[in-house]
């Protein structure tokens, strides 16, 4: 069975139907939250903006076009991200409001378990080409800017970002694979 | 394949996702964000790659569902959200059913009365004629008529004409008139 289109779920959600919201959960909120991200730098400012974005852009849907509900979403979650900076903008920051900073240092067993993840993570580059894992080690464990990796590497700015995008793609899925692998280990399927 | 642009714009959002691009070339950027959606999907792209693996950075937590769904559920008689009445005027596609059934109908009405026009011009031509072949009919009676009333008094006056004669031919010579008694 195929999955409905915009229209089908708009006409749907329209009608009452509570699947179709949760079809329009499932197939927006992760580029949606990665946008916001992108903007807003901050997962709970994101969070925020997000449920703004969605309350907002499906109250106001009587002169949106069906077919375009991804770029009205999008819109939406763009005026709702810059409103977010403005206010935080305004407002003083919690911490300094309260007069104490934020304790910096993770809880004992988020450190474990990110070791845990960082010792993963090395043995995993380590099965990059030589070209992409020298651009993710600086920029991971340098911490340098593309701009000084690319210097460093003596390639254009494009070559190292485009070197990057790929080799955290593969990383990304052998993450994954290793991820399901030591899940399975943990819980194995009992016949 | 990527086009060049398109590749100009993933290296932006790369860059701008990454924090690395210089303040006028992030509002340049944040510009294109503002209008188009494909420097928008450049940008969601951009955060997954960044972000840092293992992390659960690129999902929101599911509890702003929730939240979602109880600020869009309808109350009675509230449109969702809005705080507005809402006024159900039904669904768009039952109003254009409607017009057009009312169209129709007007239509249907109007051929109607048009016909029943037309049948009545017909029953009145009808009606004329049958007037006038009344009228034609009774001329001829009445021509009829007066021609036999001319032929019969034509006929009377020959018979009496004849009548006469015959007298007179009598009168005039009793021998001619009988034959027999000589």
């Amino acid at each position: 069975m195929t999955d409905p289109s915009d229209a089908e779920l708009l006409s749907r959600f329209r009608s009452g139907g509570a699947c179709a919201l949760e079809r329009i959960f499932e197939r927006y909120e992760t580029p949606l939250f990665q946008f916001l991200v992108g903007i807003l730098r901050d997962h709970h400012l994101a969070e925020d903006a997000l449920q703004e974005t969605f309350v907002r852009a499906l109250e106001r849907l009587d002169s949106v076009d069906p077919d375009h509900l991804r770029g009205w979403l999008f819109t939406v979650a763009y005026h709702q991200a810059m409103l977010s900076r403005r206010r935080k903008a305004r407002l003083p920051s919690v911490h300094e409001h309260n007069g104490r900073v934020a304790d910096p240092t993770p809880a004992p067993w988020l450190q474990a378990a990110e070791q845990d993840d960082a010792r993963r993570l090395r043995e995993l580059l380590e099965q990059l080409p030589a070209s992409q894992r020298e651009v993710i080690r600086q920029r991971i464990y340098e911490g340098k800017r593309f701009r000084e990796i690319a210097a460093a590497l003596d390639c254009p700015l494009n070559t190292a970002l485009a070197r990057m995008h790929e080799g955290l793609k593969r990383l990304r899925l052998l993450w994954e694979q290793n991820h399901a692998r030591s899940a399975c280990d943990e819980y194995p399927i009992q016949s | 394949m990527n086009t060049p642009s398109s590749h100009d714009l993933n290296v932006q959002a790369f860059l701008y996702a990454s924090g690395e691009l210089e303040e006028t070339e992030a509002v340049c950027f944040e510009r294109r964000l503002a209008e188009e959606q494909a420097a928008r999907e450049a940008l969601s792209q951009a955060v997954l790659l960044c972000q840092p693996l293992g992390s659960f950075t690129a999902a929101p937590d599911p509890g702003y569902r929730e939240c979602v769904r109880r600020r869009l559920r309808p109350r009675p008689g509230m449109e969702c959200g809005s705080g507005r009445p809402r006024v159900d005027r039904g669904h768009p596609v039952l109003w254009c059913l409607l017009g057009a059934a009312a169209v129709l109908l007007v239509l249907a009405l109007e051929r109607t009365s048009e016909h029943q026009r037309v049948q009545a011009q017909l029953h009145e031509m009808a009606q004329e004629l049958v007037d006038l072949d009344i009228q034609v009919l009774d001329l001829k009676a009445e021509q009829l008529e007066q021609k036999l009333g001319h032929v019969e008094d034509e006929l009377l006056e020959t018979r009496e004409h004849g009548d006469r004669r015959a007298t007179q031919r009598h009168q005039d010579s009793p021998d001619k008139a009988n034959p027999l008694k000589q």
